[in-house]
């Protein structure tokens, strides 16, 4: 019964998916500028131009470049990159992707980790002064622009303090552990190098921080309005009335009932750490897809756009399908209707 | 209102219990004006009135469990069993929620929670009740555990079928919203008896339900608080239910008991214009008309001293109005709120 919830799940991943590589490919075609002029500059001859047009397949009829696009995408070949070095963008898009995911996991787990048991006692305590300090972090966290937070995250605490690297990835003359799974706080727990992990774990914390900002404040805000909705319920009355430990029918009852609403903020925040991830790893010179991204655009290296849009929506899409599933973990509810 | 013997004896004795709270535009506002309440030992009691009287209010306030704020306890005491209630901590609560007194709730289809399975909350009532603090080792252990976790089992397979629950294994596995609403009262019951508590607050169990299921649910609640010698204190608004189940009676009105004593007597012989009126109110399938009580309850702001049920009562003098008619005695167990009680024949 859950797994056909869960399959059903991931065939409308499918549906969307075949969606957006449609959207994707229309886009790409009838975006204004040739891509090939723009990448061979001005002084191309007509042959040179005739010649990467082939190289590219731009020559075939539409059907024929859309289903070299869906065969790309699911073979990892989305072409060559239209600027120097005219690496594969597959290739790229493997380097790049790992250190933007690592950055936003470790984002989300820092918003999640703290937003939500702040969120829990901001509730407990409302109208007092935990919860009038976790306001005042809230609003701050909202309405500081990101990349200002990001500057000024970097200026204090890298430049000014000292404290952390304040650019890049790992250090300068530090060799990256065995590549695993690309996260480099995991391949190196993996590598069993503690040093290294802490090491790498200084240049994650302050680009994470200053991505973690506003959703940690969403977060917050939103486990708090959940749970003060949740206290009045019924189920809460009942279960205190029994003799259940305060603890236990906060932090199981009354959070797993809250935590739906936060799930949904969780999936939607990943379309947000995507267009922040483009600013703070911009800053934090962080080596991932954000920056390629940014690089892409600035210099319309077609194949790269269409290949880094793709990723970004298929992340998209299968977040949302993953907090779907979660849903359903959370509330049986959900599961029990559908089986009707 | 009763015998200085008893009261001794009281298992639950509040007493001039008044709950309040501060307006947004800072006057204060008494939902509860010095209710007086006993319950004793095995004892079937019967807390009657409108929606709204306080009847609720003052149950919350007897677990501990009043929203505080925005509400506060302003004057009285309650004691149980000895134990000052007003001055218990969280840990005397504890000892005492679930293990001593506990409540059957008003809306049971909403009093489970509803993303657990109803083993899952028998398993952590088993694990945890009473306890004061839990930290994850202490949450861990009792779920990793075979021996444990058979046990608890066991035991709620036992109390599920005490209720008179069919299939209480394949129920194990059941989420609140596939059980009916008599059937999620009937495992509310279970939890609250797990502990064969001295008192249970049955808060208008029935109220939600069907009236045939409504039946079935006070039958079982009877039997099994007569079986376990508990005492309980009966919260309803159906005078038929409060006659038919308890031994004693309060009657409540707009945050005070006005009346009390016996069930049959005060059934028989009310000796207050209230509850005279109310059970004028209660439909017969046969006669004719109800006749009701006129006006509404009063708005607890614009109360002022006197008999709150002045407004809306017949045999009204200027001397209700001016000061709040305490509950005195008349005779036995029989006390009333009314200044003309002796006076007057209802």
């Amino acid at each position: 019964m859950t797994m056909r919830f869960v399959v059903r799940r991931f065939f409308e991943l499918a549906v969307v998916l075949g969606g957006l590589a449609i959207l994707i490919f229309v886009i790409s075609r009838v975006l204004p500028g040739d891509p090939i002029r723009y990448a061979l500059g001005p002084n191309a001859s007509p042959q040179q131009i005739e010649q990467m047009r082939t190289e590219m397949g731009l020559d075939e009829s539409l059907p024929v470049q859309f289903i070299r696009l869906v065969e790309g995408s699911i073979a990892g070949n989305f072409g060559r990159s239209t600027i120097p070095p005219f690496g594969s963008v597959g290739i790229d898009i493997a380097t790049y992707l790992p250190a933007s995911l690592e950055l936003a996991f470790f984002a989300m787990i820092l918003a999640i980790a703290l937003g939500v048991p702040l969120g829990v006692t901001a509730a407990l305590y409302r109208d007092r002064w935990p919860d009038q300090a976790s306001r005042v972090l809230a609003f701050s966290g909202v309405a500081i622009p990101v990349f200002w937070l990001a500057l000024m995250i970097q200026l204090v605490v890298a430049f000014r303090l000292g404290w952390l690297p304040a650019l890049g990835r790992i250090g300068r003359n530090v060799a990256p552990p065995i590549d695993v799974t690309g996260f480099y706080l995991i391949d190196s727990l993996l590598a069993a190098d503690i040093g290294l992990f802490f090491h790498c774990l200084t240049f994650l914390v302050l680009p994470a921080l200053a991505l973690a900002a506003s959703p940690l404040a969403m977060i917050m805000r939103l486990v708090r309005a959940s749970m003060l909705e949740e206290m009045g319920k019924d189920y809460v009355l009942t279960a205190r009335a029994n003799g259940m430990p305060r603890v236990l029918v906060v932090y199981k009852y009354m959070l797993r009932n809250a935590f739906s609403a936060t799930l949904t903020i969780v999936g939607l925040l990943v379309g947000y750490f995507v267009g922040s991830a483009f600013i703070v790893e911009t800053v934090f010179s962080w080596p991932g897809l954000g920056r390629y991204g940014v690089r892409a655009l600035q210099f319309k290296d077609f194949n790269a756009i269409v290949a880094v849009t793709l990723v970004v929506g298929i992340a998209y899409a299968a977040a949302n399908t993953v907090v779907t599933v979660l849903y359903g973990w959370l509330d049986p509810r959900l599961r029990l209707s559908e089986r009707k | 209102m009763t015998s200085s013997a008893a009261e001794t004896e009281a298992l639950l004795d509040v007493r001039g219990l008044t709950v309040g709270f501060t307006d947004v535009d800072r006057s204060s506002v008494t939902l509860l004006r010095g209710v007086d309440l006993a319950v004793h030992r095995g004892e079937i009691v019967a807390l009657v009135g409108e929606s709204g009287c306080g009847k609720t209010l003052t149950t919350r306030a007897v677990l501990g469990l009043l929203p505080t704020p925005p509400l506060a306890v302003r004057g009285g005491e309650i004691h149980f069993e000895g134990i000052d209630l007003l001055a218990a901590d969280g840990d005397a609560w504890q000892e005492l929620r679930g293990r001593a007194m506990t409540l059957v709730p008003q809306h049971p289809l909403s009093s489970l929670n509803p993303v657990f399975t109803v083993g899952e909350q028998f398993f952590d009532l088993l694990s945890f009740q009473g306890q004061a603090s839990l930290g994850p080792v202490g949450y861990w252990r009792p779920r990793l555990d075979r021996a444990t976790r058979a046990r608890h089992r066991a035991a709620t397979i036992e109390a599920l079928k005490s209720v008179s629950l069919p299939d209480p294994e394949g129920l194990i596995e059941r989420y609140p919203a596939e059980l009916s609403g008599g059937m999620c009262q009937r495992v509310l019951i279970a939890m609250a008896l797990l502990s064969n508590p001295r008192l249970i607050i049955a808060d208008e169990p029935g109220t939600a339900l069907d009236v045939t299921i409504e039946a079935q649910i006070n039958r079982l609640l009877l039997t099994k608080v007569r079986e376990q010698g508990a005492a309980m204190l009966y919260i309803t608004h159906d005078l038929g239910i409060a006659r038919e189940l308890s031994d004693r009676v309060f009657v409540m009105y707009a945050g005070s008991v006005v009346e009390t004593g016996r069930t049959g007597d005060v059934f028989a012989r009310p000796r207050h214009p209230y509850t005279r009126g109310l059970l004028d109110a209660v439909p017969r399938l046969s006669s004719a008309p109800i006749k009701g009580i006129r006006g509404v309850l009063p708005d607890p702001k614009t109360l002022g001293s006197g008999c709150a049920f002045r407004f809306r009562c017949d045999y009204a003098i200027a001397a209700c109005a001016a000061r709040t008619p305490p509950l005195s005695q008349l005779s036995g167990l029989h006390a009333s709120a009314c200044l003309r009680a002796e006076e007057i024949t209802l």
